[in-house]
Protein backbone atom coordinates (compact mmCIF):
# COMPACT_ATOMS: atom_id res chain seq x y z
CA UNK A 1 0.00 0.00 0.00
CA UNK A 2 1.88 3.15 -1.02
CA UNK A 3 0.27 6.95 -0.87
CA UNK A 4 1.38 8.78 -4.26
CA UNK A 5 1.29 12.38 -4.52
CA UNK A 6 1.26 13.24 -8.35
CA UNK A 7 2.14 16.43 -9.95
CA UNK A 8 0.47 18.63 -7.54
CA UNK A 9 -0.37 21.83 -7.79
CA UNK A 10 -1.87 25.15 -6.00
CA UNK A 11 -2.43 28.81 -6.66
CA UNK A 12 -4.11 30.77 -4.19
CA UNK A 13 -4.95 34.09 -5.71
CA UNK A 14 -2.68 33.94 -8.68
CA UNK A 15 0.52 32.48 -6.76
CA UNK A 16 2.08 29.29 -6.62
CA UNK A 17 1.97 27.98 -3.59
CA UNK A 18 2.93 24.54 -5.14
CA UNK A 19 3.91 23.09 -8.52
CA UNK A 20 4.03 19.78 -9.99
CA UNK A 21 4.87 17.72 -6.07
CA UNK A 22 5.73 14.43 -6.84
CA UNK A 23 6.78 11.92 -4.74
CA UNK A 24 5.75 8.49 -3.24
CA UNK A 25 5.15 7.48 0.67
CA UNK A 26 5.59 3.78 1.30
CA UNK A 27 3.50 1.46 4.02
CA UNK A 28 5.23 2.21 7.24
CA UNK A 29 7.68 4.90 6.59
CA UNK A 30 8.25 8.27 7.97
CA UNK A 31 8.62 11.48 5.57
CA UNK A 32 9.60 14.93 6.33
CA UNK A 33 8.43 17.76 4.74
CA UNK A 34 11.19 20.35 5.33
CA UNK A 35 11.47 23.92 4.11
CA UNK A 36 11.71 27.42 4.43
CA UNK A 37 9.00 29.92 5.41
CA UNK A 38 6.48 30.01 2.76
CA UNK A 39 7.87 26.57 0.75
CA UNK A 40 4.77 25.44 0.90
CA UNK A 41 4.96 22.41 3.50
CA UNK A 42 1.57 23.34 5.61
CA UNK A 43 -0.16 23.95 2.13
CA UNK A 44 0.83 20.55 1.18
CA UNK A 45 -0.41 18.90 4.37
CA UNK A 46 -3.87 20.50 3.64
CA UNK A 47 -3.96 19.07 0.36
CA UNK A 48 -3.32 15.32 1.74
CA UNK A 49 -6.20 16.19 4.73
CA UNK A 50 -8.53 17.01 2.11
CA UNK A 51 -8.76 20.46 3.99
CA UNK A 52 -7.69 22.25 0.37
CA UNK A 53 -8.15 21.06 -3.01
CA UNK A 54 -5.20 21.20 -5.39
CA UNK A 55 -5.49 23.32 -8.66
CA UNK A 56 -3.83 20.71 -10.17
CA UNK A 57 -2.75 16.58 -9.77
CA UNK A 58 -3.84 14.20 -7.88
CA UNK A 59 -3.37 12.07 -4.55
CA UNK A 60 -3.19 8.13 -5.39
CA UNK A 61 -4.39 5.53 -2.92
CA UNK A 62 -4.02 2.02 -3.45
CA UNK A 63 -3.78 2.82 -7.24
CA UNK A 64 -6.99 4.70 -7.20
CA UNK A 65 -7.25 8.45 -7.31
CA UNK A 66 -9.06 9.74 -4.19
CA UNK A 67 -10.61 13.05 -4.60
CA UNK A 68 -10.56 12.75 -1.01
CA UNK A 69 -14.07 11.16 -1.04
CA UNK A 70 -15.49 9.59 3.24
CA UNK A 71 -13.17 6.17 2.58
CA UNK A 72 -9.92 8.53 1.96
CA UNK A 73 -11.12 10.79 4.88
CA UNK A 74 -11.56 8.04 7.01
CA UNK A 75 -8.17 6.62 7.03
CA UNK A 76 -6.62 9.94 6.90
CA UNK A 77 -5.33 11.73 10.59
CA UNK A 78 -4.23 15.36 10.49
CA UNK A 79 -3.02 17.01 13.32
CA UNK A 80 -2.06 20.70 11.92
CA UNK A 81 -1.25 24.19 13.04
CA UNK A 82 -4.73 24.76 13.89
CA UNK A 83 -6.08 22.81 16.99
CA UNK A 84 -8.92 21.86 15.47
CA UNK A 85 -10.87 21.67 18.98
CA UNK A 86 -14.22 23.70 20.56
CA UNK A 87 -12.52 26.33 22.80
CA UNK A 88 -15.35 25.60 25.22
CA UNK A 89 -15.73 21.75 25.45
CA UNK A 90 -13.59 19.63 27.75
CA UNK A 91 -10.57 18.15 26.03
CA UNK A 92 -13.05 14.92 26.87
CA UNK A 93 -15.99 16.04 25.18
CA UNK A 94 -14.10 17.28 22.12
CA UNK A 95 -12.22 13.96 21.68
CA UNK A 96 -15.53 11.93 22.28
CA UNK A 97 -17.42 14.39 19.32
CA UNK A 98 -14.30 13.46 16.85
CA UNK A 99 -14.81 9.55 18.06
CA UNK A 100 -18.44 9.92 17.18
CA UNK A 101 -17.71 11.49 13.53
CA UNK A 102 -15.05 8.54 13.02
CA UNK A 103 -17.18 5.96 14.78
CA UNK A 104 -14.50 4.87 16.74
CA UNK A 105 -15.33 1.50 18.61
CA UNK A 106 -14.90 1.79 22.40
CA UNK A 107 -14.52 5.46 22.48
CA UNK A 108 -13.70 5.71 26.04
CA UNK A 109 -11.05 2.93 25.84
CA UNK A 110 -9.55 4.63 22.96
CA UNK A 111 -9.20 8.65 24.78
CA UNK A 112 -8.33 7.15 28.38
CA UNK A 113 -5.45 4.91 26.17
CA UNK A 114 -4.07 8.09 24.25
CA UNK A 115 -3.94 9.86 27.20
CA UNK A 116 -1.70 7.75 29.05
CA UNK A 117 0.54 7.16 25.87
CA UNK A 118 0.44 11.14 25.04
CA UNK A 119 -0.05 11.97 28.69
CA UNK A 120 -3.02 14.50 29.15
CA UNK A 121 -5.17 12.58 31.13
CA UNK A 122 -4.57 15.06 33.66
CA UNK A 123 -6.53 17.68 32.15
CA UNK A 124 -9.26 15.35 30.36
CA UNK A 125 -12.42 17.48 32.25
CA UNK A 126 -10.91 20.86 31.76
CA UNK A 127 -12.44 22.77 29.04
CA UNK A 128 -9.73 23.64 26.21
CA UNK A 129 -10.13 27.36 26.57
CA UNK A 130 -7.88 26.84 29.70
CA UNK A 131 -5.20 24.47 28.77
CA UNK A 132 -2.13 25.47 28.54
CA UNK A 133 -0.12 24.94 24.71
CA UNK A 134 1.28 22.12 25.44
CA UNK A 135 -1.58 19.87 26.97
CA UNK A 136 -3.72 21.95 23.82
CA UNK A 137 -1.38 20.10 21.41
CA UNK A 138 -1.43 17.14 22.68
CA UNK A 139 -4.61 16.90 23.00
CA UNK A 140 -4.82 17.89 19.19
CA UNK A 141 -2.70 15.09 18.36
CA UNK A 142 -4.98 12.74 20.24
CA UNK A 143 -7.98 14.25 17.99
CA UNK A 144 -5.71 13.41 14.64
CA UNK A 145 -5.00 9.87 16.25
CA UNK A 146 -8.29 8.53 17.46
CA UNK A 147 -9.60 6.54 14.34
CA UNK A 148 -6.35 4.58 14.25
CA UNK A 149 -5.93 6.26 10.81
CA UNK A 150 -3.70 4.40 8.10
CA UNK A 151 -2.02 7.89 6.99
CA UNK A 152 -0.65 10.22 9.63
CA UNK A 153 -0.12 13.94 9.14
CA UNK A 154 1.44 16.42 11.38
CA UNK A 155 2.47 20.20 11.38
CA UNK A 156 4.80 20.94 13.63
CA UNK A 157 3.86 18.38 16.13
CA UNK A 158 6.83 19.16 18.88
CA UNK A 159 5.44 22.89 18.78
CA UNK A 160 4.98 23.75 22.69
CA UNK A 161 5.68 20.62 24.11
CA UNK A 162 7.98 19.87 26.93
CA UNK A 163 10.88 17.52 26.49
CA UNK A 164 9.17 14.87 28.34
CA UNK A 165 6.34 14.97 25.49
CA UNK A 166 8.24 15.73 22.78
CA UNK A 167 10.24 12.05 23.63
CA UNK A 168 6.60 10.66 24.43
CA UNK A 169 5.54 11.96 20.91
CA UNK A 170 9.29 10.64 19.55
CA UNK A 171 7.68 7.07 20.68
CA UNK A 172 4.08 7.32 19.51
CA UNK A 173 5.91 7.73 15.89
CA UNK A 174 8.18 4.73 16.46
CA UNK A 175 4.71 2.62 17.67
CA UNK A 176 2.70 4.27 14.49
CA UNK A 177 5.52 3.08 11.97
CA UNK A 178 5.79 -0.70 13.54
CA UNK A 179 2.49 -0.40 13.19
CA UNK A 180 2.54 0.22 9.35
CA UNK A 181 0.94 3.70 9.17
CA UNK A 182 2.14 6.06 6.81
CA UNK A 183 3.28 9.02 8.38
CA UNK A 184 3.90 12.74 6.74
CA UNK A 185 5.41 15.56 8.90
CA UNK A 186 6.29 18.73 8.61
CA UNK A 187 9.51 20.05 10.13
CA UNK A 188 11.57 22.60 10.38
CA UNK A 189 14.28 21.23 12.84
CA UNK A 190 14.64 18.12 11.34
CA UNK A 191 16.91 16.67 13.30
CA UNK A 192 14.37 15.67 15.66
CA UNK A 193 12.77 12.37 13.49
CA UNK A 194 15.43 12.80 10.98
CA UNK A 195 16.78 8.64 12.13
CA UNK A 196 13.46 7.31 11.63
CA UNK A 197 12.88 9.03 8.67
CA UNK A 198 12.42 6.80 5.29
CA UNK A 199 12.96 10.10 3.14
CA UNK A 200 13.40 14.04 3.55
CA UNK A 201 11.46 15.96 0.96
CA UNK A 202 12.88 19.40 0.75
CA UNK A 203 10.18 21.92 -0.38
CA UNK A 204 11.47 25.38 -1.90
CA UNK A 205 9.22 27.63 -2.75
CA UNK A 206 6.41 25.32 -4.10
CA UNK A 207 8.48 23.16 -5.55
CA UNK A 208 10.53 19.69 -4.43
CA UNK A 209 14.40 20.88 -4.28
CA UNK A 210 15.47 17.54 -3.85
CA UNK A 211 14.62 14.13 -1.49
CA UNK A 212 17.28 12.75 0.72
CA UNK A 213 16.61 9.02 1.45
CA UNK A 214 18.08 7.08 4.51
CA UNK A 215 20.33 4.35 3.11
CA UNK A 216 19.16 0.73 4.08
CA UNK A 217 15.82 1.31 5.53
CA UNK A 218 14.25 0.72 1.94
CA UNK A 219 14.55 -0.16 -0.98
CA UNK A 220 14.18 2.79 -2.51
CA UNK A 221 17.60 4.01 -1.41
CA UNK A 222 18.91 5.90 -4.26
CA UNK A 223 22.14 6.31 -2.55
CA UNK A 224 21.60 9.21 -1.31
CA UNK A 225 23.18 10.33 1.97
CA UNK A 226 20.67 11.17 4.80
CA UNK A 227 22.48 14.84 5.83
CA UNK A 228 21.33 15.63 9.08
CA UNK A 229 21.74 12.08 10.44
CA UNK A 230 24.60 11.68 8.71
CA UNK A 231 23.66 8.16 7.79
CA UNK A 232 25.63 5.94 5.91
CA UNK B 1 -29.48 5.51 8.08
CA UNK B 2 -26.08 6.80 8.19
CA UNK B 3 -27.02 10.02 7.16
CA UNK B 4 -28.94 10.59 9.45
CA UNK B 5 -26.75 9.37 12.36
CA UNK B 6 -24.57 11.89 11.05
CA UNK B 7 -27.00 15.12 11.19
CA UNK B 8 -27.91 13.89 14.94
CA UNK B 9 -23.75 13.52 16.14
CA UNK B 10 -23.33 17.27 14.56
CA UNK B 11 -26.87 18.24 16.09
CA UNK B 12 -25.35 16.99 19.35
CA UNK B 13 -22.48 19.14 19.24
CA UNK B 14 -24.57 22.13 18.81
CA UNK B 15 -26.74 21.35 21.46
CA UNK B 16 -23.75 20.75 23.80
CA UNK B 17 -21.93 23.88 22.85
CA UNK B 18 -25.37 25.87 23.32
CA UNK B 19 -25.15 24.58 26.91
CA UNK B 20 -21.93 25.77 27.81
CA UNK B 21 -21.86 28.85 25.75
CA UNK B 22 -25.22 30.08 25.93
CA UNK B 23 -25.43 32.13 22.58
CA UNK B 24 -28.94 32.03 21.90
CA UNK B 25 -30.64 31.58 25.60
CA UNK B 26 -28.40 34.48 26.69
CA UNK B 27 -26.74 36.55 23.73
CA UNK B 28 -29.89 35.89 21.04
CA UNK B 29 -32.49 36.31 23.89
CA UNK B 30 -30.50 39.70 25.54
CA UNK B 31 -30.44 41.06 22.14
CA UNK B 32 -34.17 40.44 21.54
CA UNK B 33 -35.52 41.83 24.38
CA UNK B 34 -33.37 44.51 24.40
CA UNK B 35 -34.79 45.65 20.78
CA UNK B 36 -38.40 44.81 21.41
CA UNK B 37 -38.15 46.74 24.55
CA UNK B 38 -36.27 49.58 22.61
CA UNK B 39 -39.20 49.30 19.71
CA UNK B 40 -41.39 49.47 22.80
CA UNK B 41 -40.40 52.66 24.30
CA UNK B 42 -40.46 54.40 20.83
CA UNK B 43 -44.09 53.31 19.94
CA UNK B 44 -45.88 54.08 23.49
CA UNK B 45 -46.99 57.04 22.78
CA UNK B 46 -48.29 55.95 19.65
CA UNK B 47 -51.48 53.70 17.93
CA UNK B 48 -49.57 50.83 16.35
CA UNK B 49 -51.71 48.78 13.61
CA UNK B 50 -50.57 45.15 12.90
CA UNK B 51 -48.42 45.93 10.11
CA UNK B 52 -46.20 48.11 12.16
CA UNK B 53 -46.06 44.93 15.17
CA UNK B 54 -45.43 42.66 12.42
CA UNK B 55 -42.57 44.70 11.05
CA UNK B 56 -41.01 45.56 14.24
CA UNK B 57 -41.63 41.07 14.84
CA UNK B 58 -39.34 40.46 11.94
CA UNK B 59 -37.09 43.23 12.23
CA UNK B 60 -36.16 41.60 15.83
CA UNK B 61 -36.21 38.65 14.65
CA UNK B 62 -33.90 39.15 11.46
CA UNK B 63 -31.04 40.58 13.36
CA UNK B 64 -31.36 37.78 16.36
CA UNK B 65 -30.83 35.35 13.75
CA UNK B 66 -27.75 37.08 11.83
CA UNK B 67 -26.12 37.83 15.42
CA UNK B 68 -26.39 34.03 16.40
CA UNK B 69 -25.60 32.58 13.45
CA UNK B 70 -22.50 34.86 13.29
CA UNK B 71 -21.60 33.47 16.93
CA UNK B 72 -22.18 30.15 16.17
CA UNK B 73 -19.95 30.09 13.13
CA UNK B 74 -17.25 31.87 15.08
CA UNK B 75 -17.46 29.20 17.43
CA UNK B 76 -16.44 26.35 14.51
CA UNK B 77 -13.78 28.97 12.94
CA UNK B 78 -12.05 29.32 15.89
CA UNK B 79 -9.18 27.19 15.90
CA UNK B 80 -10.63 25.48 12.43
CA UNK B 81 -13.07 23.45 14.39
CA UNK B 82 -15.27 23.57 11.09
CA UNK B 83 -12.03 22.23 8.79
CA UNK B 84 -11.84 19.43 11.27
CA UNK B 85 -15.54 18.08 10.36
CA UNK B 86 -14.82 19.07 6.71
CA UNK B 87 -12.44 16.72 6.79
CA UNK B 88 -14.17 13.75 8.79
CA UNK B 89 -15.78 11.28 7.18
CA UNK B 90 -19.02 12.79 7.90
CA UNK B 91 -21.34 14.03 4.61
CA UNK B 92 -20.70 18.12 4.63
CA UNK B 93 -24.64 18.10 3.52
CA UNK B 94 -24.75 16.71 7.13
CA UNK B 95 -22.68 18.57 8.74
CA UNK B 96 -24.35 21.49 7.66
CA UNK B 97 -28.05 19.91 8.15
CA UNK B 98 -27.12 19.41 11.88
CA UNK B 99 -26.09 23.53 12.20
CA UNK B 100 -29.34 24.36 10.96
CA UNK B 101 -31.40 22.27 12.91
CA UNK B 102 -30.00 23.12 15.75
CA UNK B 103 -29.84 26.98 14.98
CA UNK B 104 -33.72 26.50 13.83
CA UNK B 105 -34.49 24.05 17.36
CA UNK B 106 -33.26 26.76 19.66
CA UNK B 107 -34.57 30.27 17.39
CA UNK B 108 -37.84 28.43 17.53
CA UNK B 109 -37.90 28.30 21.39
CA UNK B 110 -36.51 32.18 21.36
CA UNK B 111 -39.20 33.30 18.84
CA UNK B 112 -41.77 31.91 20.81
CA UNK B 113 -40.38 34.06 23.41
CA UNK B 114 -40.43 37.12 21.46
CA UNK B 115 -44.46 36.39 20.67
CA UNK B 116 -44.73 36.72 24.36
CA UNK B 117 -42.38 39.79 24.51
CA UNK B 118 -44.57 41.57 21.71
CA UNK B 119 -47.71 40.31 23.05
CA UNK B 120 -46.86 41.86 26.66
CA UNK B 121 -45.03 45.04 25.32
CA UNK B 122 -47.94 46.02 22.36
CA UNK B 123 -50.73 44.77 23.99
CA UNK B 124 -51.90 42.39 20.95
CA UNK B 125 -54.62 40.61 21.79
CA UNK B 126 -54.56 36.53 20.53
CA UNK B 127 -56.81 34.38 20.25
CA UNK B 128 -55.59 30.54 20.10
CA UNK B 129 -56.45 30.07 16.55
CA UNK B 130 -54.78 32.64 15.75
CA UNK B 131 -52.01 32.10 17.68
CA UNK B 132 -51.54 28.53 16.44
CA UNK B 133 -51.31 30.51 12.43
CA UNK B 134 -49.01 32.73 14.03
CA UNK B 135 -46.58 30.00 14.89
CA UNK B 136 -46.76 28.34 12.19
CA UNK B 137 -45.84 31.28 10.41
CA UNK B 138 -43.00 32.22 12.73
CA UNK B 139 -41.88 28.24 12.18
CA UNK B 140 -41.60 28.26 8.49
CA UNK B 141 -40.06 31.60 8.52
CA UNK B 142 -37.41 31.04 11.00
CA UNK B 143 -36.54 28.13 9.24
CA UNK B 144 -35.97 29.22 5.89
CA UNK B 145 -33.99 32.62 7.35
CA UNK B 146 -31.64 30.99 9.54
CA UNK B 147 -30.82 28.01 6.60
CA UNK B 148 -30.15 31.08 4.37
CA UNK B 149 -28.08 32.83 6.75
CA UNK B 150 -26.20 29.99 7.53
CA UNK B 151 -25.24 29.52 3.53
CA UNK B 152 -24.19 32.84 3.06
CA UNK B 153 -22.26 33.31 6.15
CA UNK B 154 -20.69 29.86 5.51
CA UNK B 155 -20.27 31.05 1.84
CA UNK B 156 -18.32 34.46 3.34
CA UNK B 157 -16.78 32.77 6.12
CA UNK B 158 -13.07 32.91 4.22
CA UNK B 159 -13.24 36.23 3.74
CA UNK B 160 -11.61 38.93 5.61
CA UNK B 161 -14.33 40.58 7.79
CA UNK B 162 -17.02 38.38 6.58
CA UNK B 163 -19.10 38.75 9.63
CA UNK B 164 -19.56 42.20 8.68
CA UNK B 165 -20.16 41.61 5.07
CA UNK B 166 -22.79 39.25 6.36
CA UNK B 167 -25.82 41.94 6.57
CA UNK B 168 -24.69 43.49 3.88
CA UNK B 169 -25.20 40.69 1.17
CA UNK B 170 -28.14 38.73 3.41
CA UNK B 171 -30.63 41.59 3.68
CA UNK B 172 -30.88 41.79 -0.43
CA UNK B 173 -31.80 38.20 -0.50
CA UNK B 174 -34.16 38.06 2.26
CA UNK B 175 -36.19 41.12 1.59
CA UNK B 176 -39.08 39.17 -0.28
CA UNK B 177 -38.91 36.40 2.39
CA UNK B 178 -39.47 39.52 5.10
CA UNK B 179 -42.02 40.89 2.80
CA UNK B 180 -44.38 38.04 2.78
CA UNK B 181 -43.90 37.70 6.62
CA UNK B 182 -44.64 40.45 7.52
CA UNK B 183 -47.51 40.47 5.39
CA UNK B 184 -48.35 37.15 6.42
CA UNK B 185 -48.24 38.11 10.10
CA UNK B 186 -49.77 41.41 9.71
CA UNK B 187 -53.10 40.02 8.29
CA UNK B 188 -53.28 36.94 10.68
CA UNK B 189 -52.73 39.66 13.85
CA UNK B 190 -55.79 41.74 12.10
CA UNK B 191 -57.66 38.60 11.46
CA UNK B 192 -58.30 39.11 7.73
CA UNK B 193 -56.78 36.13 5.58
CA UNK B 194 -57.86 37.49 2.33
CA UNK B 195 -54.28 37.22 0.55
CA UNK B 196 -52.74 34.92 3.75
CA UNK B 197 -52.23 31.80 1.55
CA UNK B 198 -50.63 33.74 -1.16
CA UNK B 199 -48.00 35.09 1.14
CA UNK B 200 -47.59 31.71 2.44
CA UNK B 201 -46.95 30.29 -1.03
CA UNK B 202 -43.74 32.75 -1.08
CA UNK B 203 -42.63 31.43 2.59
CA UNK B 204 -43.07 27.67 1.63
CA UNK B 205 -41.75 28.77 -1.98
CA UNK B 206 -38.52 29.84 -0.05
CA UNK B 207 -38.27 27.23 2.63
CA UNK B 208 -38.35 24.62 -0.52
CA UNK B 209 -35.56 26.51 -2.01
CA UNK B 210 -33.36 26.68 1.21
CA UNK B 211 -33.46 22.70 1.01
CA UNK B 212 -32.32 22.84 -2.38
CA UNK B 213 -29.94 25.57 -3.01
CA UNK B 214 -27.05 24.51 -0.04
CA UNK B 215 -26.38 21.33 -2.60
CA UNK B 216 -25.72 23.12 -5.25
CA UNK B 217 -22.71 25.30 -3.41
CA UNK B 218 -21.71 23.17 -0.16
CA UNK B 219 -19.01 21.34 -2.29
CA UNK B 220 -17.52 24.63 -2.96
CA UNK B 221 -17.62 27.02 -0.08
CA UNK B 222 -16.33 24.74 2.31
CA UNK B 223 -12.71 24.67 0.76
CA UNK B 224 -9.83 26.65 1.91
Amino acid sequence: MTLEIKEISKTINGMQILDKIQFTIPRGTLTILSGHNGAGKTTLLKILAGLIKPTWGSIVWQSNICTHNNAYRRIVGYAGHDLMLYENLTARENLLLFAKLYKVKNPMDKIETLGKSIGYLTCMDQIVANLSKGMRQKVSIARSLLHNPQIVLMDEPFTGLDIRARERLVTIIKDLLNQEKHLIIALHDIEKLSSLAHQIVFLNRGTISHIEFSCGKSEKCEGKKLAASGGE
Amino acid sequence: MEFIREVAVVLEKEILLEKKQKTVVGLGMFFAFLLIFVFSIVFMDTSVDMRLVSGLLWIAVTFTIILVVNRSLYVDQENNCIGALFISPVSKYAVFWGKCLAIFMMLAVLQFLMIIMFIVFFQVVLNVNTLGKLIFTQLLGTFAMSNITILVAMMISKVKGGEILLPVILLPLLIPLIISLVEATSLILGGSEGQLEQWLRLIIFYNAAVVIVPGLFLDNITNE
